[in-house]
């Protein structure tokens, strides 16, 4: 442990937690009820409160900042897979609700001048708050009383509604966002993860005030939620007081619907034309589940190999065959299947030859076993691009979410110091040239789904996806 | 890995305070009854040949950030060679360290980043990597500023120029241009970042050398490194920095006063016009520095001073509405961009100009005061969440008249801004404007 953390019996709890962590002992938490979870990391507290509501608290950075996230499990697109987009209009709802004393969450966090983010995953909803160090008790009560009470009434339902028709037409613009949309709607065959997290305007219409409350009323349940705090603070401190608010009662936390995959996911797609005029193609391959965690450590392994901006194999096989494509991918981690995508997009780009480009990339990056020299010199910039990603408090905040969404809180990367440790860069360390390769034989030798934007003809611009 | 984080369409902000009048809820340490918390403890020491080194440790993760600046920025240009500053910086990226390999490659395959950023009065090089890599990539580093390749000149002028040529397509570019070209007159700071195309197009090896020169300067140098900061890499930096030349570099050049109101237009393709008014305003280190903040705060800001700075991995924006402050110049301009859509711009302008007039005058109320308090704290503490920026927020610091404790000073500052500080400096700076516009090309243009 490189500090101390605050002081006085905050400071012995702390110590004691994290000794008792270190000798493998089950401490029993300082407040009524909570139990000290696995480790997560230095200067760190992480508790399961007697609720179920999971708490990670975290001393991080150099800035008087904190980051304050609340992420809760719940499908995007409802629990009978018929309402996508409901989610997000939820979350929308629950930021701009107005309480009977003080402002909605929204206000509060622009009144203290700091920045609220409200992301939705197929899922997974996050609120992300960043803000000065000295508001961070204002401001995780006015986050906790938002989410952990949800309340939506006429008006904040109408304003989530305004935003989310607002979100849809950008979403709809963005060439990434069409892509990996449709990408996982020919990988899924249903439920979370086929739908768009946005959903459309007709879903939209469909939305009742009723509707939507009763899906926050089924999915934000303490047992299905997390409060991550990070930053300038006193991880004891922040757990106590998150625990000493007033907690709803337990609730039944609701199974999350299936997704099956798609059985014919490799015949392609083409979709409707944008009115931008931009064409792209995105290939996707189903990959190791979450509980696999050395697979799924070697596929983030190889996925910054062939995707890292600056010097992936794919990336440099993309620009050589056209500089003014834009390139994204990633392996994402999910419970089961993860997936691994890349999507390419251009004015110009001639999406056949790009898909041949991309397929013939990743054959011969599996084509041949990496020397060990050259697999000691990837997996050590792998390391360093991964924790440059988690280097704010809030993507340490976000990585804590994002692992407790797919049930693996103690497998997130967030959960590490500055000697590597913890399970995930323990993975890592575990790492050989011959596993990674064989990994990425098992799932990208596979043919992958394939969805191609094409460029059409004027007259059928303006019909998106 | 985790997923990528929704976008979602950008806010853009508005006059908000001084036009919405109705104020929200004021929380926590608003009016300064709570004490504010001071980043982490730093250190500042300076070498015998000058060179300021300031440090700030957190060890949360083995990574380290280090901004280098440089005293050899946009304004040091000589006359007729705009563009000489990114070309440079950029041959200093492609210089080979390690045998063929280029500083940018080296860097690379250790998994970090290696980019530089022009400012007004200095050029920064930023180098992140993990903390055991960083002593011989802080060295790799001094090789290539010490020994810039120049025969890699030609090549980097071609993909300059190109930037320059697709920059002057830019309306946010070229209405902040024409301001600089005002405000800056006289200096190299009044060119664009990327240079005229007519310039880039005569810049020869010999030019850069001489601009590089000024990377050698001991007195103005300032390396600023943050994250987990080991004794074996503040050796490494004494080390490399050490053999600076001690002769301080040669002083800015000063801009042109202004002595009378400005209207600039020009015209791009663009389906809707743009407007940028600006005025004068105090650098960082002014004593008016925080009453402009706030002033900024209650005009709306449309984003923070990296906005519109010119680096080697960031595209400009080309979308923009709100103030901006540039406070690294001297003197600094606030500059309010409005357009871009089809927006009723006459109506903004005077809009804007009522709410200046309104700061200017005697009824400022206490609420609209602590409003722009809290929602400038908010930027200055939120504007240093990266390595990147901790690093560059520390260098400014070490910069100072006050040293380190300077970016613990302005909250305070800021704090402290009372609604006659705000009257003052209104009436002292926002007075004469330079308007520039960009108009949509007609057809017979």
């Amino acid at each position: 442990m490189r500090r101390s953390v605050g002081g006085g019996l905050a400071a012995l709890f702390f110590c004691w937690a994290v000794l008792c962590a270190a000798l493998g002992i089950a401490p029993r938490a300082a407040w009524a009820g909570a139990a000290v979870i696995g480790d997560v990391g230095p200067q760190t507290v992480g508790t399961q409160l007697a609720s179920g509501l999971t708490v990670v608290a975290r001393k991080s950075g150099a800035a008087p900042l904190a980051a304050l996230e609340f992420w809760v499990r719940c499908p995007a697109n409802g629990y009978d897979g018929m309402q996508p987009g409901i989610a997000r209009l939820a979350a929308f709802a629950l930021a701009d609700h107005k309480p009977p004393v003080g402002p909605s969450l929204r206000d509060a966090v622009r009144a203290a001048g700091g920045r609220l983010g409200i992301s939705v995953y197929p899922e997974a909803t996050q609120f992300s708050v960043v803000a000065p160090a000295y508001d961070m008790s204002n401001l995780l009560s006015a986050l906790l009383g938002a989410v952990l009470h949800p309340a939506i009434d006429q008006a904040s339902f109408e304003s989530g509604r305004t935003r989310l028709a607002a979100v849809q037409v950008a979403a709809e613009e963005g060439v990434d966002q069409v892509l990996r949309d449709a990408l996982f709607a020919q990988l899924f065959s249903a439920g979370p993860l086929h739908d768009s997290t946005y959903g459309n305007p007709i879903s939209l219409r469909a939305m009742t005030l009723n509707a939507v409350a009763g899906f926050t009323t089924t999915a934000y349940v303490p047992g299905n939620e997390i409060v991550v705090v990070t930053g300038a603070i006193d991880p004891a401190s922040v757990s106590q007081r998150v625990a000493q608010f007033g907690m709803p009662s337990g609730g039944r936390v609701p199974a999350m619907p299936a997704s099956p995959q798609n059985q014919q996911a490799a015949a392609p797609r083409a979709l409707h034309p944008l009115a931008t005029g931009v064409t792209g193609i995105a290939l996707g391959w189903t990959g190791p589940p979450i509980s696999d965690e050395r697979a799924a450590t070697a596929m983030d392994f190889w996925s910054d190999y062939l995707t890292d901006p600056d010097s992936g194999v794919l990336v440099r096989a993309v620009r050589t065959a056209d500089d003014g494509a834009a390139f994204s991918g990633q392996f994402i981690t999910l419970r089961n299947p993860g997936v691994f995508f890349v999507a390419v997009s251009g004015q110009r780009l001639d999406t056949t030859a790009m898909a041949g480009v991309l397929r013939a990339a990743v054959a011969n990056s599996v084509g041949h076993r990496m020397s060990d020299a050259q697999f000691v010199q990837a997996r050590d910039a792998f390391v360093t691009h991964l924790l440059r990603t988690m280097q704010t408090d809030e993507a340490l905040a976000d990585n804590y979410g994002w692992y407790f969404a797919q049930g693996a809180l103690s497998y997130s990367p967030s959960a590490t110091g500055p000697d590597l440790s913890g399970d995930y860069f323990a993975r890592v360390a575990s790492l050989t040239p011959d596993y990674v390769l064989s990994v990425a034989k098992r799932y990208l030798m596979a043919a992958p789904s394939v969805v191609i934007l094409p460029a059409g003809d004027q007259s059928s611009r303006g019909v998106s996806q | 890995m985790n997923c990528f984080r929704d976008a979602g369409p950008r806010a853009r902000p508005a006059l908000i305070a001084l036009l919405a009048g109705a104020l929200l809820w004021l929380p926590g340490a608003a009016s300064g009854a709570a004490p504010l918390p001071p980043f982490a403890g730093a250190v500042q020491e300076r070498l015998p040949n000058g060179v300021i080194i300031a440090s700030q440790a957190s060890g949360d993760l083995p990574l380290v950030g280090a901004q280098i600046f440089v005293p050899a920025g946009l304004a040091q240009q000589p006359a007729g060679k705009a563009g000489v500053a990114a070309i440079a910086a950029q041959v200093v990226l492609q210089t080979p360290v390690e045998g063929a390999a280029t500083l940018q490659d080296s860097v690379r395959q250790a998994g970090g980043s290696i980019t530089y950023t022009l400012d007004p009065l200095d050029t920064r090089f930023y180098l992140e990597c993990r903390a055991g890599d960083f002593p011989h990539l802080v060295h790799d580093l001094r090789l290539a500023l010490g020994h810039p390749d120049l025969s890699r000149v030609a090549a980097v002028r071609e993909t300059t120029l190109t930037q320059a040529t697709n920059a002057a397509q830019n309306p946010l570019e070229a209405t902040y241009l024409m301001v600089r070209q005002v405000n800056y007159s006289g200096t190299g700071f009044a060119f664009p970042d990327e240079g005229d195309p007519l310039t880039v197009a005569r810049i020869l090896p010999s030019d850069v050398a001489a601009f590089a020169a000024g990377y050698q300067h001991a007195n103005g140098t300032i390396v600023a490194i943050v994250g987990l900061v080991t004794p074996a890499a503040l050796d490494a930096v004494r080390r490399e920095f050490g053999t600076f030349t001690p002769e301080p570099a040669p002083p800015a050049p000063s801009p042109a006063a202004i002595a009378r109101l400005h209207q600039v237009v020009a015209h791009r393709q663009v389906p809707a016009p743009w407007v940028a008014i600006a005025y004068q305003a105090p650098n960082q280190y002014s004593t008016d520095f925080a009453a402009m903040l706030v002033i900024e705060a209650l005009l709306g800001s449309g984003g923070d001073i990296h906005a519109f700075t010119f680096t080697s991995d960031t595209p400009l924006p080309d979308d923009y509405v709100g103030a901006y402050y540039q406070y690294e110049a001297q003197p600094g301009s606030m500059i309010v961009f409005m357009g871009g859509e089809s927006a009723n711009l006459d109506q903004s302008v005077r809009d804007l100009e009522t709410g200046i007039a309104r700061l200017r005058g005697e009824n400022l109320s206490p609420q609209l005061i602590e409003e722009g308090k809290k929602l400038a704290l908010g930027a200055y503490y939120l504007s240093a969440d990266t390595l990147r920026d901790q690093a560059w927020l520390l260098g400014r610091s070490a910069a100072s008249p006050q040293g380190i404790t300077f970016e613990n000073l302005v909250p305070q500052r800021i704090l402290a801004v009372s609604a006659a500080d705000i009257q003052r400096v209104a009436r002292r700076y926002l007075t004469r404007e330079t308007i520039a516009i960009v108009l949509p090309r007609q057809e017979s243009q």
